[in-house]
C-alpha cells in the first residue's frame, strides 16, 4: 500500500517535471519530436486516403449488386502486365453463356456482352463524345446492371431478336449529347452507324478521385444488333445474377461447367476469372494491403529517424542535468525512480509529437475532403492508434538507453560535475 | 535572526533503532575504502573506527587527501565500504543494496552540499519537499512538513521564491530545511560555509547551532579551523585513519559572538 502510494506520489512528480522541461525547451521539443511527428501524419494521411478510397470501392462495387457474378477470361484487378499464359487465354463465347443459363439453377439471370473500349465516337448534330463504351447486351441486362431508367425505356426481347437499330445511353452520354434537350426517340451516329436512343439511365455513384464512373459512360445496344456491325468481335464477358442466398454455389456451379466447356484439366487451374462484388473487394484489398506495407515502412523510417533525434536530446539532457540526479539519488532517488523519471519525459516528447501529428493530420483531411469533396477520406481507428502507439513506444524504446545511463550515475560523481 | 522556539524536535526515533546510552547512533568499526588505480591499488580508509552518539554536534577535519571526503561519503550511505561494519541508527547499512541505500539516505540522512544544490526551476518549497517525494508521502502532508521545515530555518515567507531570487546564506538555508524535512538521523553538512562570506556562514552556524540544541545530531565535514571550533567534538582524519578525536572544552557560540 505504501510502495503503492510512494508509486503514485512519484509519477505524479515525474510528470510534471516532464512538462515543466518540455515546456522550457519548448523550441528544442518541437525540433526533437519532428521525426514522430511526420511518421504520424504519413500513417494518419496514408490510412484515411486507403480506407476512404476502398470505402469508395465497395459502395461502386456493391452498386452493381452484391449478388452478381463476373466471368471474364482476364483479371477483374490488374498490377502490371499479365504474364504470357493468362494473355493467351481464348475467349469465352455465347454459347458459354447459354449453357449456364440452362445447365446453372442457381443462376436466376445471364448477360452476355461485346464491347469496344476505345476509340468510339458518338456524334448528335453538333454535339459529339469520345471515347464512350459501346456495349451489346440482352434485354436481361437492365436486370443484372441495377440499371434505372430516367427516361424513355430498355429495349425489348423483339427488338434484340430483330437487331433494331436502338439504344439506352447512360448518364454522360446524354449529358454530352444532350444538353438541352430530352435524348429519347433522337437519332445518335456510333461510329458510323445510326442508332435510335429509346432510353436514359440514371447517374451512378462517382469514383474515388471523383472520376466518372465508367459505367455512365456507356452506350447500349441490342447483342445481336452489335453483332451485326461487329460479326468477328468475340471476347465476350459475361454477367450473373444468382438466385438470392445461393452466391457460393453459383459460383461453384459456374466454374465447374465452365472448367469442362473449356476443357481446364483436373490439375490446372481455372481459364478464365469468375468474381463477385466480394471477390473484386478482395482483390482491391491486395492493393490496400501493399499500400499499407509500404506505409509501414516509410512510417517505421520516420519514427526511427524521430527516435534517434529523441535519444540524442534525451543524452544531452541527462548530461545537462548530471549534478541534478546526484542530488536526487542522494535524498533518496532510486535507480528505477531516475530510469522513470526520464522515459516519462521521453515518452511525454513522442507522445507529444503523436498528439500534434494525429490532430494535425486530422486537419491535413478535413482540408483534403474540401478539395477534393468526392475523395472520402475516413481515418480509420487502426490508423490513429497506430500511429499513437507507435509514437509512443518510440519514446519508450530511445528513451530507455539515456534513462538508463541516467539510473546508473555514481551519485557522488555526478554531485560532482561542473 | 529569529528561529523559531515553537518548532518541535525535529527527530522522531527511527521504529529499527533501540537506542540506549550503550548504543552510538553511528557505529564505524574498522572501515576500508580501497580504491582500484590498474594496477595499484589505494587506500583512502585503513580501518577507521568512529561513534557518535544521538544529538553529539561534530567536525570532521582533516587536509585533502586524507580520506575525510571517502568517511563522508561512506557515513552518508552514498557508497559502501570495501570491509569492515557500519551500523547507522539500529541497522547495519555496510552491505546493504544500492536501493536499500537510497531508503537509508532518504530516511535517516540529511545532506547539506557546499554548492546548496537546490533545484533551479523549482521554488524554495518545492525544493523542501523532493525528499518527501521519493519516500512517497501524499501532496498535502509534504507541503505541510515542508512549510515546517522552512519555518524552522526562518525562511517561509520566501517559499514561493525560487533559487536565483535567494541570497547565498537563503540558498543554504532552503538546502538544510531540505535537509531536515524528512526528521533524518543525521545531518551530514559538507563544508557548508564554503560557499559563503563570513557574516553568512555565522548565520548558517548560528542555525546549526539553535537545530543542535532542540536535539539534532550533525556532522559537519570542515577544514576551516574557525568553523569546526562551533562544534563540541573535532575528528580528524589523516592517512585514512582517525589522527585525533578532542572534545572541544569551550566551542564557538555563533550565536554570542560578531563576525
Amino acid at each position: 500500500m505504501k510502495s503503492l502510494l510512494r508509486r503514485f506520489v512519484l509519477v505524479r512528480e515525474n510528470v510534471s517535471l516532464a512538462v515543466g522541461t518540455l515546456v522550457d525547451n519548448r523550441f528544442r521539443s518541437f525540433l526533437t519530436i519532428l521525426g514522430v511527428f511526420i511518421g504520424v501524419i504519413i500513417v494518419v494521411g496514408v490510412a484515411s486516403v486507403l480506407n476512404g478510397f476502398r470505402q469508395s470501392v465497395v459502395d461502386q462495387v456493391e452498386e452493381f449488386g452484391t449478388n452478381n457474378i463476373y466471368v471474364y477470361r482476364f483479371p477483374f484487378v490488374q498490377t502490371g502486365r499479365l504474364p504470357r499464359e493468362i494473355r493467351m487465354r481464348r475467349p469465352l463465347k455465347h454459347e458459354d453463356a447459354v449453357a449456364i443459363g440452362e445447365l446453372c439453377p442457381s443462376v436466376q439471370t445471364v448477360s452476355v456482352g461485346l464491347q469496344i473500349d476505345f476509340g468510339v465516337t458518338a456524334k448528335y448534330r453538333g454535339e459529339e463524345m469520345q471515347g464512350p463504351h459501346f456495349r451489346g447486351v440482352p434485354p436481361d441486362d437492365e436486370r443484372v446492371s441495377h440499371s434505372t431508367i430516367k427516361e424513355g425505356r430498355w429495349f425489348t426481347e423483339s427488338e434484340s431478336q430483330h437487331r433494331a437499330d436502338v439504344c439506352v445511353i447512360a448518364h454522360n452520354v446524354t449529358e454530352a449529347l444532350f444538353p438541352n434537350e430530352s435524348p429519347v426517340d433522337k437519332s445518335i451516329e456510333v461510329s458510323g452507324h445510326r442508332f435510335r436512343v429509346i432510353g436514359c439511365t440514371e447517374k451512378l455513384k462517382e469514383g474515388p478521385f471523383g472520376q466518372d464512373n465508367q459505367e455512365d459512360s456507356v452506350i447500349r445496344v441490342p447483342y445481336d444488333t452489335f453483332r451485326k456491325y461487329y460479326p468477328n468481335m468475340d471476347d465476350h464477358f459475361i454477367v450473373l445474377e444468382a438466385r438470392s442466398g445461393q452466391l457460393d454455389r453459383a459460383v461453384e456451379e459456374v466454374t465447374q461447367l465452365l472448367r469442362r466447356r473449356r476443357g481446364v484439366r483436373w490439375d490446372e487451374d481455372n481459364d478464365f476469372e469468375v468474381g463477385t462484388a466480394n471477390s473484386l473487394i478482395e482483390s482491391f484489398d491486395k492493393i490496400v494491403f501493399a499500400t499499407l506495407a509500404v506505409m509501414f515502412v516509410l512510417s517505421t523510417v520516420a519514427f526511427i529517424v524521430g527516435g534517434v533525434g529523441v535519444m540524442n536530446i534525451m543524452l544531452v539532457s541527462v548530461t545537462e542535468r548530471t549534478k541534478e540526479i546526484g542530488l536526487r539519488k542522494s535524498i533518496g532517488a532510486r535507480k528505477a525512480d531516475i530510469v522513470q523519471q526520464f522515459l516519462t519525459e521521453a515518452v511525454l516528447l513522442t507522445g507529444t509529437g503523436g498528439v500534434l501529428g494525429l490532430v494535425l493530420g486530422e486537419l491535413l483531411m478535413n482540408g483534403l475532403a474540401l478539395i477534393a469533396p468526392t475523395l472520402p477520406v475516413a481515418t480509420p481507428m487502426w490508423g490513429r492508434a497506430f500511429a499513437f502507439v507507435g509514437s509512443v513506444t518510440v519514446g519508450v524504446v530511445f528513451g530507455m538507453w539515456p534513462a538508463m545511463k541516467a539510473a546508473r550515475l555514481d551519485p557522488i560523481e555526478a554531485l560532482r560535475y561542473e | 535572526m529569529t528561529p523559531s522556539a515553537s518548532s518541535s524536535p525535529s527527530r522522531s526515533p527511527s521504529p529499527l533503532a533501540h537506542p540506549s546510552d550503550e548504543s552510538p547512533l553511528i557505529d564505524i568499526v574498522d572501515l576500508w575504502k580501497t580504491y582500484r588505480m590498474g594496477a595499484t591499488e589505494v587506500h583512502a580508509l585503513r580501518g577507521t573506527d568512529l561513534q557518535v552518539r544521538d544529538g553529539e554536534y561534530v567536525a570532521i577535519m582533516g587536509p585533502s587527501g586524507s580520506g575525510k571526503s571517502t568517511l563522508m561519503n561512506l557515513i552518508g550511505c552514498l557508497d559502501s565500504p570495501t570491509k569492515g561494519r557500519y551500523v547507522l541508527n539500529g541497522r547495519v547499512v555496510s552491505d546493504l543494496g544500492e536501493d536499500e541505500l537510497a531508503r537509508i539516505r532518504n530516511q535517516e540522512i540529511g545532506f547539506v552540499f557546499q554548492t546548496f544544490n537546490l533545484l533551479a526551476r523549482a521554488t524554495a518549497l518545492q525544493n523542501v519537499e523532493l525528499p518527501l517525494i521519493y519516500a512517497g508521502i501524499a501532496p498535502s502532508e509534504r507541503r505541510q512538513r515542508a512549510e515546517e521545515a522552512l519555518r524552522q530555518v526562518d525562511l517561509l515567507d520566501r517559499a514561493s521564491h525560487r533559487p536565483s531570487e535567494l541570497s547565498g546564506g537563503q540558498r543554504q538555508r532552503v538546502a538544510i530545511a531540505r535537509a531536515l524535512v524528512t526528521r533524518p538521523a543525521i545531518l551530514l553538512a559538507d563544508e557548508p560555509t564554503g560557499n559563503l562570506d563570513s557574516a553568512t556562514s555565522r548565520e548558517i552556524m548560528i542555525l546549526f547551532e539553535m537545530l543542535h540544541s532542540l536535539g539534532n545530531t550533525i556532522l559537519v565535514v570542515t577544514h576551516e579551523h574557525d568553523i569546526a571550533a562551533h562544534a563540541r567534538r573535532i575528528v580528524s582524519i589523516r592517512d585514512g585513519r582517525i589522527a585525533a578525536d578532542e572534545r572541544v572544552e569551550n566551542p564557538t557560540l555563533a550565536s554570542t559572538t560578531q563576525a
